[in-house]
Order: structure tokens, then C-alpha cells, then sequence
């Protein structure tokens, strides 16, 4: 594919560019700050972004989300539909190797004051209780059975054996729960990676965080999400771990083998690799990734047990941990949009991209029927994260980013951020991180990252989502 | 990025890790690969003996996604064992077939990046002026 240049992009006004070339088969909008093109060709997400839109089924239009960067086959923000009913693919490279990595939020009814009072003490007690890094074990390892049942059901299959609440299971995306998942397809290499990894944050930019709610910013939203203004919340960011990692390469090796026989061996790009979601294999593969899913609900359902035990035994029993939502940012999932005029059966590949359904949006909970659902954008520990409410006029098969987006290499982030000056700013801000590798601690350094706000603010700008509440850093616990 | 002794490089990359490296042989080349897994991953050593080898038999197209599909293998069972697999034996490898066995030192835990997968992404390994010369992207 001929590669593309600043001739191919147009402004379309507000904060939307359009990317086409004669290669694409259908038409790429950007989201991007205002006027800002020159931002867009940093690196070479944009290229990417016209390769996905070559996909056998793909549909216009192929979205960026405003905190795009380059990946691998898909950039990290992309949104892209295929239609089922015409040939459409399902590609694991555009969901990625953390099958539904994703972000939950809980609430808690303790006093701003008392976690100011025991930031260290309080680090180490959920650092201790949350294991975190590599090659480390959960809490609950899983015989065969246990992992078919959490495979296939999900955190529901935890709640009926003592761990976490019913109320964490409903407030999740699809209820915690993809019912086409199927543990007969994950191979036993996935199933042995993952079998003793629940409950278990992994590295690199997954994180637990305590803040509080600095600032809201839409009161009735805000009310109908429960949140208040000096409250202190939790906030978790990890995946389906080595299971989902391995389903992703066992299928993407699988499928790589077979494009040939698709007609599909001309891909722009090999990770790219595909199967017609009707193909038997595109079909296995949606049910192992479902299954992956559903681990990851399981995953952060687990956490936040350990979480919710470890805050009632340092602040007593009375002390409330809620979920206000939890939403995926790698995954696809089939969903119908109408598409100029014509409803249609879609595979949605979101890879670092939120779902955000607006008000009385299809599988939005019943406690948020009226307002949407909320999205989940987690900045940076120094910075802050933000609650955003789903849009009705969303036009990007209602997504939104995933985060403030990568800016600066892992490389130069070592080379730039010297750690006792991030420490002593960190501190500045009242942030205590409790880290188990200073390389991942320098790696995921503010400055390594896009201005969230800015990013938020763009979100706002192309009608995807609105803003709900600004939430502050106090505790960042990393692997 | 250069790093003094080390047999390969790390490439600039916005997200994700891109290493490039190089062998007289193949196998050189393989084996070279792998040292980055281990770079990245940093075990911490437990103080237990050599793991049980392993058999590793891969079939794959060409030769790079052989040495995707060789690497996929190491971080899969560095993930399910927590063993640092340094301890490799090539006994064939050809353009398209990989057949040896692996052994490791069993770890605490691996203290550095988490390498989720081996991706296809801008994958190379190319034969010139007497060399072999591969590119590769991790996914973290």
C-alpha cells in the first residue's frame, strides 16, 4: 500500500479530519485537536489507520480516537466495524494481545482526611494485597473446572463461591459476562498461562489507584453515577493477563496460516491477520476472545475483593466499596449500528478504544438507563483521570479514547525522567506510588504521556462524550 | 538505542518495544533474538536448579515468522513456568522448521516489562552481506 501524505488528510471541522486515499475502501475520520494537524504525524499511526481500512466488510467510517498512537496492525485508539452480513472480518491484532484490558471504578465511604492521614501505611497494605508484576501468583488458582466456569460465566462464577458482590458483576460492560465464550476454545497453553494469574495486575501501564474526586463537573451525572465531590474512589487498570495473551497469539498464528486460502494473503500488514467472522476459525476465535473477556471481568471482579477485604480491615467493617462501572478498551464485539440509513450486523473492533453508549443506549444498566453509561479515562499519576457519560449523537460506533495516549518512546522516557525528581513531584502533588520496578516507575512517567485534559477536551469537541468528574491521584500502586 | 554487549538493539518505538539484531548463522540470529526476552523481562533468580528441558517443534511459512512463532514460544512458557529459558538447544533449523528443546533457571519473578506478545508487525529477517539481520516488535 503506497504510503500516505499530508495531501490525503482534510480538515472537516470541529475536531474530525478526514484521512482517504485511492487504497482505502472506505474513508478514516481522525479526531484530533482543532487545527492541530501537524500532531497526527508524529508517528506512523495514521498509516495504520488507513491499512485497517482495507479490511474485507469494513464500514465507514474507520475511526482515531484523540489519543491515537502507533501500535501493531491497528494504531492504540482505533475503532473500526466490519459487517457481518457482507464478508466482514474479525482480526485479533485490532482487539490486541490483552483481550478486554479495561478500566473499573469503584467508590468508598472513607473520609478524605483518613487517607491523607495513612498514604504509605495504606500503599503497602494494598500492594501487599494485590499482587502486582510478572511472574507472580494470584490469590485463587484455578483447577479445571473452576477455570471453565470463570471462562464461560464470567465473575458470576465467583460471586456464588464467596468472592466479590452481585451489584460488581451487573455494573459491568454486558454484565460482566460475553455469552458467546466458549472455554473449549482456548487452547491448553492459554488456559495453563492464565490458570494462576487471577486477581493479578500485571505491569507495564496497568495500575491501582486510590483518589478522590477533585472536581465535577456535571452534578446530575455525577448524583446518578454516585459520585461526590471530595470523595475518595479506586481505580483499576489490567486485563486478562497471560490467557488473553495467548489466545491472541494462538489465533493470530492460526490465522496467518490460512489467509491464503481467504483470498486475504495481500494484507498491508501481517498483523493484521484475519478470518471471515462466519469462517470457522473467525467463529472460535469470537468465542475464546469472549472467553478471555470474561476472565477479565473476573480478573478485576477479584481484585476488587482483595481491594474491598484489605480497606475494611484497615478502616472497619462498616466501610463500603462500590462499583460504579467497569468498561472494556480491547475488544470486539458484535453490535448493530445503522449505517447510512441501514442497520447492520457489526463486528466492532475496539483497540484502546471505550465503548460509550449514550441515554437508554442498548446493555446500558438499568441505574443508568437515563444518563448513559459512564467512561472511564484514566490519565497519569501525576496528572488526573476523568468520568465521562456515553452521547446519543456519538458518531464513532459510540466510542471514546481509552487515556491520554503515549507520546514518548519507553526508551526516552528512561533517558528524560530522572526518578528522584519524579518521586519528589509526585510528592509535591500528595501522590505516593508504590511500584515494584523503577524502569516501568520511569516508563510511565507523566511526561511520557499526552495532556489529558486536552485529550478530554477534544473528546468533547467531536460530540463522543461529556465530561462527568476530574478525579486526583493520592495512591498509585504499579507492578 | 545501543546498549554496550548486548547482542541486539532497541529501536525507537512510541508504545511498544522494537529491538533489531543479527547472527553469522541463523541459529546465531534465533539465539540472539532471544537474549532481548530476557533483557526485558529481568528475572530475579530463585535459588532452584535447572528446569526439565522442553521440546519445541514449529512449522511456520517463512523464516520470519519462524523466529515470531520462536519467541512466541519462549515467552509462553517463561509465563506459565516462571522460568528464564536461556538454556537453548537448536538441532534443526531451517527456513521453515524449528525443532530443539528448552531449559531455564526457575525465577522469583521477572521484575522488568511485561511482553504480552510477539507480533508480526514490521517483522523481518533478511540475509545480507553475509549476515543475518531480523526485526521484531513486542507488544507490552
Amino acid at each position: 500500500m503506497k504510503e500516505i501524505t499530508r495531501d490525503d488528510v482534510r480538515y472537516l471541522g470541529g475536531c474530525i479530519y478526514e484521512l482517504y486515499t485511492d487504497a482505502m475502501t472506505v474513508p478514516a475520520h481522525v479526531v484530533a485537536p482543532e487545527d492541530d494537524i501537524e500532531s497526527l504525524w508524529g508517528d506512523r499511526s495514521l498509516q495504520q489507520l488507513a491499512n485497517v481500512a482495507t479490511l474485507p466488510g469494513i464500514q465507514p467510517y474507520v475511526w482515531a480516537m484523540p489519543d491515537m498512537h502507533e501500535g501493531y496492525g491497528f494504531p492504540i485508539g482505533g475503532v473500526a466495524a466490519t459487517a457481518i452480513d457482507e464478508g466482514g472480518v474479525i482480526s485479533p491484532g485490532g482487539i490486541g494481545y490483552d483481550i478486554n484490558c479495561g478500566v473499573r471504578l469503584l467508590t468508598t465511604n472513607i473520609p478524605k482526611r483518613a487517607i491523607d492521614k495513612n498514604r504509605d501505611k495504606l500503599a503497602q497494605r494494598i500492594y501487599k494485597a494485590v499482587p502486582s508484576g510478572l511472574g507472580g501468583s494470584g490469590p485463587l488458582p484455578l483447577d479445571d473446572k473452576q477455570l471453565h466456569d470463570v471462562l464461560n460465566r464470567g465473575p458470576k462464577a465467583l460471586v456464588e463461591r464467596g468472592y466479590g458482590e452481585q451489584d460488581d458483576v451487573t455494573l459491568c460492560e454486558n454484565g460482566g459476562h460475553m455469552e458467546e465464550a466458549q472455554a473449549d476454545c482456548v487452547s491448553k497453553k492459554a488456559q495453563d498461562r492464565g490458570r494462576d494469574q487471577l486477581g493479578t495486575l500485571g505491569s507495564g501501564n496497568h495500575f491501582l489507584e486510590i483518589q478522590e474526586v477533585g472536581e465535577i463537573l456535571d452534578s446530575e451525572t455525577a448524583k446518578a453515577f454516585g459520585l461526590d465531590e471530595d470523595m475518595i474512589t479506586i481505580m483499576i487498570h489490567c486485563g486478562s493477563r497471560g490467557l488473553g495473551h495467548q489466545i491472541c497469539t494462538d489465533y493470530v498464528q492460526e490465522m496467518v496460516k490460512k489467509l491464503e486460502g481467504w483470498g486475504l494473503s495481500d494484507l498491508p500488514d501481517t498483523e493484521l491477520a484475519c478470518a471471515p467472522y462466519n469462517a470457522p476459525l473467525g467463529q472460535q476465535y469470537y468465542c475464546a476472545m469472549s472467553a478471555a473477556a470474561n476472565f477479565a471481568w473476573a480478573n478485576r471482579h477479584v481484585i476488587t475483593h482483595m481491594t474491598r477485604t484489605a480497606l475494611q480491615d484497615m478502616f472497619g467493617k462498616n466501610t463500603t466499596v462500590n462499583t460504579v462501572y467497569d468498561v472494556c478498551h480491547n475488544i470486539g464485539k458484535k453490535e448493530t449500528h445503522t449505517i447510512r440509513g441501514e442497520d447492520k450486523h457489526v463486528i466492532v473492533h475496539r483497540k484502546g478504544a471505550t465503548r460509550a453508549f449514550g441515554p437508554h443506549g442498548p446493555d446500558v444498566p438499568q441505574a443508568y438507563k437515563e444518563t448513559g453509561h459512564p467512561v472511564l479515562i484514566p490519565g497519569t499519576m501525576g496528572t488526573s483521570s476523568y468520568v465521562m457519560v456515553g452521547r446519543k449523537d456519538n458518531q464513532a460506533f459510540f466510542s471514546c479514547c481509552h487515556g491520554a495516549g503515549r507520546t514518548m518512546s519507553r526508551n526516552q522516557a528512561r533517558k528524560t525522567v530522572n526518578k528522584d525528581k519524579l518521586e519528589s513531584t509526585l510528592e509535591s502533588f500528595n501522590v505516593t506510588v508504590q511500584s515494584g520496578s523503577t524502569r516501568g516507575l520511569l516508563e510511565e512517567a507523566p511526561q511520557a504521556y499526552k495532556d489529558v485534559t486536552q485529550v478530554v477536551n477534544t473528546v468533547v469537541c467531536s460530540h463522543l462524550a461529556d465530561p462527568v468528574a476530574r478525579m486526583l491521584p493520592r495512591i498509585v500502586i504499579k507492578g | 538505542m545501543a546498549h554496550n554487549n548486548l547482542p541486539f538493539t532497541v529501536e525507537e518505538h512510541t508504545a511498544d518495544i522494537k529491538i533489531t539484531t543479527q547472527g553469522t548463522t541463523q541459529k546465531e540470529l534465533f539465539l540472539n533474538a532471544a537474549e532481548s526476552l530476557w533483557y526485558f523481562l529481568e528475572p530475579v533468580y530463585s535459588d532452584q536448579p535447572l528446569s526439565r528441558e522442553l521440546p519445541i517443534t514449529l512449522h511456520a511459512d517463512n523464516i520470519t515468522y519462524l523466529l515470531v512463532d520462536f519467541l512466541s514460544e519462549l515467552i509462553t512458557y517463561a509465563d506459565t513456568y516462571n522460568t528464564a529459558y536461556t538454556v537453548i538447544n537448536l538441532n534443526e533449523l531451517t527456513q521453515f522448521r524449528c525443532v530443539g528443546t528448552i531449559a531455564g533457571f526457575p525465577v522469583e519473578r521477572f521484575s522488568g516489562i511485561e511482553i504480552k506478545g510477539v507480533t508480526y508487525h514490521q517483522a523481518d529477517v533478511t540475509f545480507k552481506d553475509g549476515q543475518w539481520h531480523a526485526q521484531i516488535i513486542y507488544d507490552i
